[in-house]
């Protein structure tokens, strides 16, 4: 009882600091004016990250920005693999390795396992404002007490939908019966395969899925307290829902999708051959700047979404700490994040960009944007999580493609993975 | 006890660096005691009688020895290069894996995967494993080019993380990086070998007792006169893109008559739609569509040879098949003259810690006997170990010889004289997506660059043509006619007039894919014996002029088509796979920053020459 007023005490407090940062961060956008921190530690930073997909490479614009600012901090960026796994793997290689490397880019996944084996160290939150950051992919930061991370993007699975042949959809079941009620008319677009695409092939991005259609089924997270909370049962509706249907079933998921990483499941939605699809934010400047431009609207995900983004820690090696802190803390303020979904298309981790009129004429969908990032789960906070996800997406892969059961000791080999 | 010693030594500074957790602290705990009862309480000397340096109460030996042991045990974890030791594992959960990045060819992915695999294993402790490998490719002209430059820029994006060890059987590549000024190369270790040999369907030769010496006592020359004298139709992997085909090639040279060789192997690639690829892509055709009619001989590697006949996964795109039997499986003809593949492992200066010692680890298990056996399983002879017969290999056979540099660059040199001309028809994608900017530059301009590069190496021999689509309301506009690179148009080069007229064009409209590819194709007209056909295009999007490319239209064509794929376009599309696999070409999916780098290697390989 206690505990439950302290935290609808703490809500509401972090409601009203919510909305003062809000008025004063909108201030801070659109007062275009920045101010270098003065006496940092001179020396050069580095910044590790996946490959910069925005339009125009946002990150390097940012990164200018900072080196105008901070002639003695130069910053460069080292980019990495656009492929999460490969990304998170080679920045334990460098770490591990004592690279020349101040500050990563992490998958918000990978900041327990980083935190827990001394790759990062804790951000000094003496000299932290966080208030106007989304209450989730902040709180993705924090482990074992301690602040760690600050999001440099946030990310929430949504749905896009062919607006000019299926309605809005709120429950997977809607969903399968508006795909059963168009295939029982398929003249309407004969090139039209299947109802939805997701991610399928076996990477992080099937983990995710999989977490997704879980916490939907069994309506609650699939990992609670570092222990798989859902039934054998659960975990296998959960892969049924999403197997490609066989000869005579109605076609809900493309059968290709077992194939498809964020790229590929755009490219079938692009190409007209699904109706809706699951997939980032980031997809959305590629759809609408795409000739000829599909119709479509974006939804949130019915059953809700898992919490993605990246986030910006300082490595434990790092010689410069303090000024990798300021340029963290640059790269994470409101224009900075602004910048980075007008012109990128990032799903900005402030609250006030979502409210900025500008940014909600480019993307209409900024709404249904931030009540996914809102109402998304985070994904299970454990510095086993790579193990537990690479176990997850290769029995469900397993079972996708060659059409089998789950094993029946699935529930029990993921939370052996938790424990690692 | 100087172990507990040690171990609390370790400890502290452990703990200064990282800070305490219940696990340590109960760990030092336990050092403490046992170093405690070992030094205060021991008894003075003599018969283990006398008094006690200090009187602490009489413990019984059997506490004593556990807290030891329980010290020792929990120790094990710090001294140890990240060895799980069970205490640590019980209470902390394993410890974090050492990273192995490991870089190799595009043939070899699949048999690293399996040797890292099996590495792996073999470095479990108490249910941790040791080591978290990744494997990375990229084709080793390149490699050793990016690695003599610190895979440094946008390699990483390219190829993917900073590897720790090169894999590859371009061993003299792997010397040359070792010379360079820059010294990128801490040690170079010879793993295994593979021998090249002649490889007829065993039916050809157990049906034939007669033609059973031929197995392992006879040269090249005498394996070139029966695959004649019976007509055998001979197939090999491209020499640019294979160590093995390279390997094959200058044995397959030491009759002479390099030309008509190359034009006979060409025309029966080309007969049978086979890919201009590695052995793996070679050997997957075989597997899919074996042809009819004459006796088939491949000149490839034993190991190549080994994987086939037991229906492992080949690559990537080429999934596990039915193992070989009743005589359809390939039978290894083993020239005493000939030369073998060298599989070499490269380590660098720039690997650090723990990954450093997990490199070092996996070399040294690669050369012991445990390696060795998965060496063996993967197809390849280890350097050290006893190798075994069977699925088509003979048992011990003595080690040939590998090409050195020398010998390989005359081969390169001779390969590219006597390979078939090249008639080629690049189609670059000037739709409107094709402005959108991955970074600094756009992708035409990225696309445009990769052209240019591509341009200065076509060789005078070859024909090329240079389109792009669309071009305001028509749907591709020709910049430069088919002809040679070198031809004198008005004062300009045809390469140059190509580069300068691509520098002009804008990107805008839409994508009219399948009527360029279809005027493309009958303007190239179909190859022959002596020449090849090819158009290749580079686009980002989906046709907007029809329904998919004509994979029919196409293979009638005689027309290799090749295809880089980026942004909306993907070689996932069944039209564009389809069409492409069927003249014998290949879709090659590129991220929208990689697209000029990407084309280059692409005609690279077409004209023989290093990416």
């Amino acid at each position: 009882m206690r505990a439950g007023l302290r935290r609808g005490l703490a809500t509401g407090l972090a409601g009203v600091l919510g909305v003062i940062a809000g008025v004063v961060g909108t201030t801070v956008v659109h007062d275009d004016t920045r101010r270098a921190e003065v006496g940092l530690p001179a020396g050069e930073l580095v910044l590790m990250s996946g490959e910069d997909e925005t339009d125009g490479g946002q990150h390097q614009v940012l990164i200018d920005q900072w080196n105008q600012l901070h002639p003695g901090n130069p910053a460069r960026i080292v980019s990495l693999d656009s492929n999460a796994t490969a990304a998170r793997l080679d920045m334990v290689g460098a770490v591990q390795s004592h690279e020349r490397v101040d500050v990563l880019n992490l998958d918000i996944a990978a900041i327990a396992e980083f935190a827990h084996h001394g790759w990062i160290r804790p951000l000094d939150e003496s000299r932290l404002d966080t208030s106007g950051f989304l209450e989730k992919p902040l709180a993705s930061g924090r482990y074992d007490n301690r602040l760690w991370a600050l999001p440099f993007n946030t990310d929430a699975g949504l749905l896009f939908r062919r607006s000019d042949l299926v309605e809005p959809a709120r429950s997977w079941a809607e969903l399968e019966s508006q795909v059963e009620r168009f295939f029982a008319d398929q003249g309407r677009a004969p090139g039209v395969e299947a109802g939805y695409a997701g991610q399928l092939d076996e990477y992080e991005g099937l983990t995710v899925n999989v977490l997704e259609a879980v916490q939907d089924v069994a309506d609650r997270p699939m990992v609670q307290d570092g222990r798989v909370a859902v039934t054998a049962d659960d975990l296998a509706r959960a892969v049924d829902r999403l197997r490609p249907a066989g000869p005579d079933g109605v076609p809900v998921v493309l059968p290709d999708a077992i194939d498809f990483d964020e790229g590929g499941t755009t490219r079938a939605f692009l190409t007209g051959r699904v109706l809706t699809m699951r997939n980032w934010p980031i997809a959305y400047r590629e759809l609408d700047n795409a000739v000829p431009r599909p119709e479509f609207e974006v939804d949130p995900l019915p059953g809700g979404s898992v919490l993605g983004g990246q986030s910006l820690a300082v490595t434990a090696h790092s010689e410069n700490p303090v000024a990798a802190q300021a340029l963290i803390e640059f790269l994470t303020d409101s224009r900075s994040q602004q910048l980075l979904f007008q012109r990128g298309g990032f799903a900005p981790s402030r609250t006030v960009v979502y409210h900025d009129a500008e940014v909600r004429g480019l993307y209409p969908y900024a709404e249904a944007l931030l009540e996914a990032v809102n109402s998304a789960q985070p994904r299970p906070v454990t510095h086993c999580y790579w193990g537990f996800s690479r176990e997850l997406a290769a029995m469900a892969s397993r079972a996708l493609t060659d059409g089998t059961p789950l094993p029946d000791d699935a529930v029990d080999r993921l939370d052996a993975a938790l424990r690692c | 006890m100087i172990a507990s010693v040690i171990a609390f030594g370790a400890k502290l500074i452990r703990l200064g660096e990282r800070g305490a957790d219940i696990a340590d602290v109960i760990a030092m705990m336990f050092t403490i005691l046992a170093c405690l009862w070992a030094v205060l309480g021991r008894r003075s000397a003599g018969d283990g009688h006398g008094r006690r340096l200090i009187p602490l109460p009489s413990v019984p030996r059997r506490v004593v020895v556990l807290l030891a042991a329980i010290a020792v045990t929990s120790s094990a974890g710090w001294l140890g290069r990240g060895a799980a030791d069970p205490t640590t594992t019980a209470v902390k959960g394993c410890p974090a894996a050492a990273v192995l990045r490991v870089l190799t060819g595009p043939e070899q992915v699949r048999p690293t995967r399996e040797l890292l695999a099996a590495y792996r294993g073999a470095t479990v402790e108490h249910g941790c494993a040791l080591v978290e490998p990744f494997v990375l490719t990229a084709p080793a002209s390149e490699a050793r080019s990016a690695l003599a430059t610190g895979w440094t820029g946008s390699v990483r994006t390219r190829f993917g993380p900073l590897p720790d060890l090169w894999l590859t059987d371009a061993a003299n590549l792997a010397a040359e990086l070792a010379a360079t000024p820059a010294e990128r190369v801490r040690a170079i270790d010879d793993i295994a070998w593979s021998p090249v040999l002649m490889a007829p369907p065993t039916a050809a030769i157990a049906e034939r007792p007669e033609l059973g010496w031929y197995r392992a006592t006879t040269t090249w020359a005498e394996l070139d006169d029966l695959r004649r004298t019976e007509g055998w139709t001979l197939l090999r992997a491209s020499p640019a893109a294979s160590a093995g085909a390279l390997a094959a090639t200058a044995s397959l040279y030491t009759n002479g008559g390099d030309r008509a060789l190359e034009h006979a192997i060409g025309a029966a690639l080309d007969a049978a739609g086979y890919p201009l690829g590695d052995e793996t892509e070679l050997l997957c055709h075989h597997r899919r569509h074996s042809p009819d009619g004459p006796v088939t001989a491949l000149a490839v590697t034993e190991q190549a040879m080994l994987r086939f006949n037991r229906g492992d996964v080949l690559n990537e795109r080429c999934g596990a098949g039915p193992p070989r039997a009743g005589g359809d499986e390939l039978l290894g003809l083993y020239p005493t003259d000939g030369v073998a593949v060298t599989h070499r492992a490269v380590r660098f200066h720039w690997t650090h810690g723990r990954p450093r010692s997990a490199a070092d680890d996996f070399v040294a298990w690669l050369r012991g006997p445990d390696g060795a056996a998965e060496l063996w399983n993967v197809g390849l002879r280890p350097e050290h170990g006893r190798p075994e017969a069977g699925n088509g290999a003979l048992g011990p056979v003595p080690r040939p010889g590998r090409l050195d540099a020398a010998a390989e660059r005359e081969t390169e040199q001779r390969y590219r004289l006597a390979r078939r001309t090249l008639r080629v028809l690049i189609a670059v994608d000037a739709s409107g997506s094709m402005a959108a900017r991955p970074g600094p530059s756009s992708r035409f301009q990225l696309a445009a660059q990769g052209v240019s590069r591509a341009l200065a190496q076509v060789t005078a021999r070859d024909e090329v043509g240079l389109w792009v689509f669309p071009a305001g309301p028509a749907p591709y506009r020709e910049l430069a006619g088919l002809g040679r690179p070198d031809e004198d148009l008005g004062g300009v080069t045809r390469r140059d007039l190509a580069v300068r007229e691509l520098a002009g064009v804008t990107p805008a409209g839409q994508t009219p894919l399948v009527t360029t590819v279809e005027a493309g194709l009958t303007a190239l007209g179909p190859g022959d014996e002596t020449q090849v056909s090819a158009m290749v295009v580079l686009t980002d999007g989906r046709a907007t002029d029809g329904v998919a490319l004509p994979a029919d239209r196409a293979a009638a064509a005689g027309v290799r088509l090749f295809v880089v794929a980026a942004g909306e376009a993907s070689c996932a599309d069944a039209a564009l796979r389809d069409a492409t696999t069927a003249t014998g070409g290949v879709c090659v999916d590129a991220d929208p920053a990689g697209l000029g780098t990407t084309l280059t290697t692409l005609l690279a390989n077409l004209w023989g020459e290093d990416g």
